[in-house]
């Protein structure tokens, strides 16, 4: 696990390599880590700086270099990784349809990010709702770990920060609204100003501070939502579909927010995310469930099952029959056209490179190719 | 503005509840229309308005209600789009104890500011008239009109008993024969006379044996005074032993359309008395002022003395002028009137009201006729007594003087207040609704809610119930919502959505749950009579409980009280 020590070493090598934005969202995750509201206080001051002087990169590398001198000195101490929630043999079954989501078991520790991944209709947000405790499951046990002042349901469900795909709409400005949320939340006075500057900050959200939500575009009303819920300190977050609607740069860079938010040293939360991305979240996630007509499968176990095989998605520039030729030395398992990619099975751990040898070797152009023996990818049939 | 700013930010930073409700806003609203409220009050109060309207009745003869609504609506429209935008409750952010019934509170207390404009618009009112009275010399003036006011009256149908009999029997316009205490007394005024044909229908009252329209001369302490006489028996509550006492068997009134006699201003001997007197004090002044006057009045017709009848007029309209009373009096020409002998059936009143304007320019022409022909008394009496030609504005008069009555006695109708804590409840009570519940289940409840209610109404009607039956099936229905709705938060022995319609109806019935319950108590111990002490003897009585109006309010606010709490358990349960 990375020390605050590493993590700070790692913005300041950030910015030495020319990556400033990055850099800057990982110092603000510092900040954060820090808990100090002075220190704070000063980021906010930086970004206002930098958003308003709009200072030249050497010039902002000095500022933040300073700035990391003074978070270098304070101690940030890892809380022990606990388990949050334990999901043990859910079941959710719809008496109109014949579907049935489950058994579903899971257990999601501080730091974790599980990804859900499915058709539509598998049960991916059924499975969501009911381990926010917004929809009741027919049998099965759910217990939280969140926090261990929870005297009722209701002090319960204001710790689970579902946020569902499609958020509903809020009234004011995106800043008042984040204050709104802070205040209930405690965060009080002066504080509540500071903290919610550090959230919009985080999020990338300072230009549109005071926009409200006709004036976002899908990607920032994500954003919205997440600084939302990390200002109520979140310990488990519930997303669904979160990148749904946000353009490809926007979808790498809110899993990488999230993954860099799930290993925040001083507040680590556990993180389940469903999504289409499956490539994207699987790069993100620790563990990935599978859903198949509310059957679960998890990545883990599919990999075990299938420990000498790879599993190659592939499209090629020539005829079946000179496919078939190419590859026909090689030990294929199975071999799947859907009208657009083959599917290849093939009974080697090397699979992927004797099957580029071959098509290579026969002149075949390869339009795309991937190994897919760690993705849920190959489960899709 | 920045103030407004820092202010605002600073309650969504501390207090996000008062953010949220706009309580401070509103209330600023509130207060501007109550500060509105009191110039406006202030300003249009003035003796002519004093002579057409009630100070408590100007709020809305005044038309200022209209504004007022109008601004509450506005104001309150602008308020419900500002306060729904955010909802805590709604998006699980943690709340504080007691956090809906501080909303509750708040908000209370700003629709109670804001709908109450009433209160300081008749407060301004009642400042502004006070400076209008000459309090100084206030009852020399009442004593100066009353003393005219014999002289002046506009109708023969004002000419009652009290002014026309001699010697005047009793200040009364009916009497009654009590046969237990065999002798005559005075019948309270809030007695009518019921019509015969509601007679039998009217079972509360015991009314038997109806006859209108007999005449009857009757002698009362040796005065003989024909009346209309109506026999009735009728039963009442002697509250002392508990028991049912027959009190009348003759009502008498005065024939007032068979006594041209009577029609004579000479012959009274008492004057009418301005009904505020009768209102504000329940007619006992009315006997005491009668006789002072009376005595007065009596003694300048015997003295025959005209110049002291044309004095008191003289006075009458020095008052008039001093209050703006509109009036042509020609205390001269009325005196000379009075004072001729010959002509004691008027068919008309001399006075009319001025109020009918029409007329009195109408009569211009003749007035100019009587000046000529003042001269021939005969000619001028003629005149005088076919046609209304003089004024004064009698209801102005009347307006006036009940106006200052209310303003002495002072009397703060606390129901004016109640009236206005029950209208902000209720606004409260609506917009609070729609903080916790959803649209689309607030849709379903109300077609729901009607179903249950002619479910209930048809039980009633086909069982046959009394008001004890009514009360009792709508217990029973609402102890069956309330019970599946505990049993839903519970047990869950209900889907969500069913018990968000359950929940729906428990904040309907929460208001009046208490309060029909106390009812139905009430209802039921009706005939359980209680020992009680009456002049030293125990006596069996019953008295209904926890019912003054004040009560039935606070039974509301306690009714939501048990309903606030089940709020959070139901919002989190799961679908």
């Amino acid at each position: 696990m990375i020390t605050y020590k590493e993590k700070i070493d790692n913005v300041a090598l950030h910015f030495q390599n020319g990556d400033h934005n990055l850099g800057y969202r990982k110092f603000i995750d510092c900040v954060l880590d820090s808990k100090n509201f002075t220190l704070y206080k000063e980021c906010v001051e930086l970004t206002d700086w930098k958003e308003t002087v709009l200072p030249s990169k050497i010039e902002l590398h000095e500022k933040v270099n300073e700035f990391l001198l003074k978070l270098s000195t304070i101690e940030v101490h890892s809380p022990p990784h606990r388990v949050l929630l334990k999901a043990d043999k859910i079941v959710k079954k719809y008496s109109r349809g014949k579907f049935q989501l489950g058994e579903i078991s899971l257990e999601v520790k501080q730091g974790d990010i599980w990804g859900l991944v499915g058709e539509n209709g598998n049960g991916k947000t059924t499975l969501l709702r009911i381990l926010a405790k917004d929809l009741k499951s027919e049998s099965g046990n759910l217990i939280y770990n969140v926090e261990n002042t929870i005297s009722s349901d209701y002090d319960l469900r204001t710790k689970l920060t579902y946020i569902p795909q499609r958020t509903s709409k809020w009234y004011g400005s995106l800043k008042s609204n984040l204050k709104y949320a802070a205040s209930h939340y405690g965060i009080k006075g002066e504080e509540n100003e500071i903290m919610v500057n550090m959230m919009i900050i985080r999020f990338g959200l300072w230009p549109y501070r005071n926009h409200n939500w006709d004036e976002l575009s899908s990607g920032y009303k994500m954003r919205f939502e997440l600084a939302r819920t990390f200002l109520r300190s979140p310990k488990i977050l519930l997303l669904d579909e979160p990148l749904a609607n946000l353009d490809v740069l926007a979808q790498q860079l809110v899993l990488e927010d999230l993954k860099n938010l799930s290993q925040s040293i001083s507040n680590p939360l556990g993180i389940i995310l469903s999504s289409q991305q499956l490539f994207e979240v699987e790069k993100v996630s620790d563990n990935v469930l599978f859903l198949k007509n509310g059957k679960p499968t998890y990545l883990s176990d599919a990999n075990d099952q299938n420990e000498n095989h790879c599993f190659i998605e592939m499209d090629v520039n020539c005829s079946r029959e000179l496919l078939n030729k190419a590859i026909k030395d090689l030990e294929i398992k199975d071999i799947d056209f859907n009208g657009g990619m083959y599917l290849i099975t093939i009974q080697s751990e090397d699979g992927l490179n004797l099957l580029l040898t071959a098509l290579i070797q026969h002149n075949i152009e390869i339009k795309y190719v991937r190994n897919i023996s760690q993705s849920t990818k190959r489960l899709f049939s | 503005m920045n103030l407004l700013k820092k202010i605002n930010t600073s309650l969504l930073e501390n207090y996000p509840l008062l953010w949220h409700s706009k309580v401070i806003q509103l209330t600023f609203a509130g207060i501007i229309c109550w500060i509105l409220s009191y110039i406006v009050g202030f300003g249009l109060i003035n003796l002519k308005t004093l002579q057409q309207f009630r100070i408590q009745n100007f709020y809305s003869n005044s038309g200022y209600i209209y504004f007022h609504i109008t601004y509450e609506i506005i104001i309150l429209s602008i308020w419900a789009i500002y306060f729904y935008k955010n909802n805590a409750f709604k998006s699980f952010y943690p709340l504080k104890k007691g956090y809906f019934i501080f909303l509750f509170g708040t908000l209370f207390f700003a629709f109670f500011i804001l709908s109450s404009a009433y209160l300081p618009f008749t407060y301004g009112c009642k400042i502004k008239s006070k400076t209008l009275f000459d309090e100084k010399n206030i009852q020399q003036d009442i004593d100066k009109l009353n003393l005219g006011n014999a002289f002046l009256i506009t109708s023969p149908n004002q000419y009652t008993i009290d002014n026309r009999s001699y010697p005047a029997p009793y200040p009364v316009d009916l009497i009654k024969y009590d046969e237990n205490n065999k002798g005559w007394d005075q019948i309270p005024y809030d007695i009518i006379i019921p019509k015969s044909d509601t007679l039998n229908q009217n079972k509360e009252t015991f009314w038997t044996n109806s006859k209108i329209n007999e005449k009857n001369t009757i002698i009362i302490e040796g005065r003989k005074i024909q009346f209309y006489s109506t026999h009735i028996k009728y039963a009442q509550l002697n509250e002392c032993d508990g028991t049912y006492n027959t009190y009348l068997t003759k009502i008498y009134k005065l024939d007032e359309l068979d006594h041209p006699e009577l029609n004579s201003i000479i012959n009274f001997s008492q004057v009418l008395i301005e009904a505020p007197y009768r209102s504000a004090e329940n007619g006992k002044l009315l006997s005491s002022k009668n006789k002072k006057y009376t005595s007065q009045i009596y003694q300048l017709l015997h003295n025959k003395n005209p110049k002291e009848v044309q004095k008191s007029i003289d006075n009458f309209v020095e008052v008039c002028l001093k209050y703006k009373i509109d009036n042509n009096i020609n205390s001269k020409h009325l005196t000379r009137y009075l004072s001729y002998k010959k002509y004691k059936n008027f068919h008309h009143s001399i006075i009319h009201d001025w109020k009918n304007n029409s007329r009195y320019y109408n009569h211009q022409k003749e007035i100019k006729n009587i000046e000529s022909s003042v001269s021939d008394t005969n000619k001028f009496i003629k005149r005088m007594s076919k046609q209304h030609v003089y004024f004064y504005s009698k209801t102005g008069l009347d307006s006036l003087i009940r106006n200052h009555t209310y303003l002495v006695l002072d009397k703060n109708n606390s129901y004016d207040l109640l009236f206005f804590l029950i209208i902000s409840f209720s606004i409260t009570w609506g917009f609070i609704w729609f903080e916790f519940a959803s649209i689309k289940s607030l849709l379903i409840t109300i077609p729901v809610a009607g179903i249950i209610l002619i479910i209930n109404v048809m039980i009633i009607v086909f069982s046959n119930f009394r008001e004890q039956g009514v009360m009792v099936t709508f217990i029973i229905t609402f102890i069956i919502i309330i019970s599946l709705t505990l049993l839903g938060l519970k047990k869950k022995i209900v889907n969500k959505k069913v018990l968000n319609i359950l929940m729906n109806l428990c904040y309907i019935i929460a208001p009046i749950f208490i309060m029909i319950i106390i009812i139905l108590y009430n209802e039921l111990t009706k005939h359980a009579y209680v020992q009680t002490k009456c002049n030293g003897i125990e006596l069996q009585t019953h008295q209904s409980m926890f019912v003054e109006p004040y009560l039935f309010f606070i039974y509301s606010v306690m009714g939501l009280l048990l309903f606030i709490p089940l709020l959070k358990k139901w919002k989190a349960l799961e679908e």
